[in-house]
């Protein structure tokens, strides 16, 4: 008998009572989170590489080039970890390489639990949303673990220290988000935009989720005030660095923007002219984009298919300032994807019940005919 | 009810369309799959594939002959036409992989397709293989740093097990017997087909024919054994290429004995893989690798095995149960690749399982909605 924990009506959590079960089988979750995050942790360190302008100790000292050191949230971070260790044991005996690896263990878990509470939304059996929040793990391996291609051979992937928290972040985001928790969700926008600046789209969600909805002077607002906090973070850190150098060694204010679109639209418009690039592109968010795009009118969830829209952006921008065959540029449609997949998922299989239930009478016939 | 009912008409209508989806989604996920595979893995250097074709490589990789022996049989084929530029073998080896990765997602087209009518589910499920078998043919162990061995015998193996459970299930017997010959010349493990029929066939058909059956697969299976047994017989054996008269000797019933005897008294290297395994569940920290077998599938799988309703699949994984244990004594954990067979039969259980539990939440919303 599956645990009911949602009400119809709400879609909110209704919290359960605390029994053993329930503690056990959170625990169990838990644990089975914080293995499988292990094991992800383990091979990210294992076969993805770092590159000499962003290693850990220049990302520490603040010495890294722009814009990976404006992504600074995680660093900062390990400082404080580090200092305290430092100032509890006589001599520091924690590597930052461990620090780094510890953080990035516990923002797989907080993806995790943050996915489970986005599943929740709209899933109203809580071993289902358990279940389901687990299937993370497959689209993170694309993004963050796979390596990508680079004609003859394939190339590691580069390792950077917010790529994990900001897939955690923007999941967090489109929780609070959905429930229009806005003191928790400024809370969480302004951290991550320390992390790295793809929080602006979060903006882009709430715009394309709202639009119809809410009155035009309250998404103005919103809006705003997001853009506020953005360019605040975003001119804090751009007076913290000024002085680093910029990646690729250029000088950053005689090229100006023009310098990114000089070094990433050249190799953007090689790789989309390059057949052999397609299975690796296709494979952003693991396929599952393709059955959504196919099945887009399955999706019932109004804020779901109105944040599917931010890829458009998304994929623009990326296309301007990354490399499109680095997928883990676009790792923060994850859960926006994902979620949209196993929405259809619960739908096709809606559908499936339905069939089988027309076909019952077949069956039956069948099964009788077999018998005599 | 009656606007999912139309829906559910209106897809089933588009057959050749999603048909034709499925078979381009195929292709390209075949192709970057076997790009991951021949980027991200190694060869072992005393049975790699020129070893393999030569037929010098230790043994048990040896008797898995059946790729080393079709690019033989293709490089002869190219040099009688004089005109095509010389292909490496490297490149064959390849495209027939890419070629079986192919046909892998076809036949779990097929078999899914066995146990659902949407065409859309049965695409999804036959799609989970590529993730599933990541973690068995490309995903390296993290830790010490472990590249997966690549063997030209792994993803047809795969292909065999999935389409010789859908000959099973469908009682093609024409069709079985000889795909039952290949795949045993690819690899032994297609002795749990044997297995397969055994488990799903006893109390539902007469106890006669299921002997009948069985008798002949067995025999199937220890002829083409003995045939490999013979050819390779002065091959070097195991990782390690020991002498094979001394392999054989500790393996007959004598040296059986003998190692069990070591084995009661604590040396765990008597008992070979045995002592490898057992070690390994010795550390806490191997566990993540050990059971990431088909991606985690598993786990949901044998927690909620009680939702899976369809007995053929039920009763299959009863043999990927022994299929795994097996595994412990031909195997290390260490090498999920040897586990990558399960595949069919605890994919489909897993998709089912989310099915069940889906139409369970659905009933439980639209039993709250109606009262």
């Amino acid at each position: 008998m599956l645990k009911k924990a949602v009400s119809k009506t709400t879609n909110e959590i209704r919290r359960p009572a605390v029994s053993w079960s329930g503690v056990f089988s959170e625990t169990a979750f838990v644990g089975i989170a914080l293995v499988i995050s292990y094991y992800f942790s383990q091979l990210r360190f294992g076969v993805v590489g770092i590159i000499p302008e962003a290693t850990l100790e220049l990302l520490l000292a603040g010495d890294a080039h722009l814009p990976i050191q404006y992504r600074a949230l995680i660093p900062w971070f390990s400082k404080i970890v580090i200092l305290m260790v430092e100032l509890v044991a006589t001599k520091a005996l924690v590597s930052p390489e461990s620090v780094f690896q510890a953080i990035e263990l516990i923002s797989s878990v907080v993806l995790v639990m943050a996915f489970r509470a986005y599943v929740s939304l709209f899933v109203s059996t809580v071993i289902v949303a358990r279940l389901l929040s687990f299937s993370i793990f497959f689209p993170l391996l694309f993004h963050y673990v796979l390596w990508i291609p680079g004609y003859p051979s394939l190339q590691y992937l580069q390792w950077f220290s917010w790529d994990i928290p900001s897939v955690a972040f923007v999941t967090m985001g489109l929780v609070t988000l959905y429930k229009k928790k806005w003191l928790l969700y400024y809370l969480i926008f302004t951290v991550a935009t320390f992390n790295r600046e793809t929080t602006c789209f979060l903006t882009f969600v709430y715009l394309f989720s709202e639009l119809g909805r809410e009155k035009p002077k309250v998404i103005a607002s919103h809006c705003l005030l997001q853009l506020i906090i953005w360019v605040f973070v975003k001119y804090i850190l751009f007076q913290i660095y000024l002085g680093n150098a910029v990646e690729g060694g250029s000088d950053y204010f005689s090229q100006g923007l023009f310098y990114a679109a000089e070094f990433y639209d050249g190799r953007n418009l090689t790789t989309v002219t390059d057949v052999r690039f397609y299975p690796f592109l296709f494979g952003v968010i693991g396929y599952l984009w393709i059955p959504v795009v196919f099945s887009l009118r399955l999706i019932r969830s109004h804020f779901v298919k109105r944040s599917l829209m931010v890829a458009l952006p998304f994929y623009v921008g990326m296309f301007y300032v990354g490399a499109m065959t680095e997928l883990r540029n676009f790792g923060e449609l994850i859960p926006i994807v994902l979620m949209a997949f196993l929405l259809l998922l619960r739908e096709l299989l809606k559908l499936e019940a339905a069939m089988t239930g027309q076909h019952k009478n077949v069956y039956n016939h069948d099964i009788l005919m077999r018998n005599n | 009810m009656k606007r999912v009912h139309e829906l559910a008409v209106r897809i089933s209508g588009k057959k050749t369309y999603s048909d034709l989806i499925f078979l381009v989604l195929a292709s390209v996920m075949a192709f970057h799959f076997n790009q991951l595979r021949f980027g991200m893995t190694g060869q072992p250097l005393e049975n790699n594939i020129y070893q393999l074709m030569e037929g010098s490589a230790h043994t048990p990789f040896q008797y898995r002959v059946l790729i080393p022996w079709t690019v033989n049989l293709v490089l002869q084929a190219l040099k009688l036409l004089p005109g095509v530029p010389p292909i490496s073998p490297e490149s064959i080896f390849q495209y027939i992989e890419l070629i079986a990765m192919f046909l892998l997602l076809v036949a779990l087209h097929n078999y899914a397709a066995l146990f659902f009518e949407n065409h859309a589910v049965v695409m999804l499920s036959s799609f989970i293989a590529f993730p599933a078998m990541l973690f068995h043919f490309v995903l390296p162990r993290p830790s010490p740093l472990w590249y997966v061995h690549w063997f030209p015998f792994d993803i047809p193996a795969v292909l065999f097990v999935t389409v010789g459970l859908t000959l099973l299930y469908r009682k093609k017997w024409l069709l079985f017997y000889p795909l039952l010959l290949i795949a045993t010349v690819n690899r032994e493990t297609s002795i749990f087909l044997v297995l397969a029929y055994l488990v799903t066939s006893i109390g539902r058909e007469k106890f006669k024919t299921v002997f009948y059956h069985v008798f002949l697969q067995l025999a199937l299976v220890a002829v083409v054994k003995y045939m490999l047994f013979e050819i390779y017989v002065s091959n070097p054996v195991g990782d390690a290429g020991l002498d094979p008269l001394e392999i054989y000797h500790a393996q007959d019933v004598q040296g059986l004995f003998d190692r069990l005897h070591r084995f009661l008294h604590g040396d765990l290297s008597a008992a070979s893989d045995i002592g490898v395994n057992i070690r390994a569940f010795m550390k806490p920290s191997a566990y993540p690798f050990i059971f990431s077998v088909l991606g985690y599938l598993w786990i949901p799988v044998a927690l909620l095995v009680s939702t899976v309703r369809h007995d053929f699949v039920t009763k299959t994984l009863v043999v990927a149960a022994c299929w795994w244990s097996a595994g412990m004594y031909f195997g290390t954990v260490y090498q999920l690749r040897v586990f990558g067979e399960l595949l069919p039969m605890v994919g489909t259980a897993f998709v089912l399982i989310i099915g069940e539990l889906l139409k369970k939440e659905i009933a439980y919303n639209t039993h709250t909605v109606g009262s």
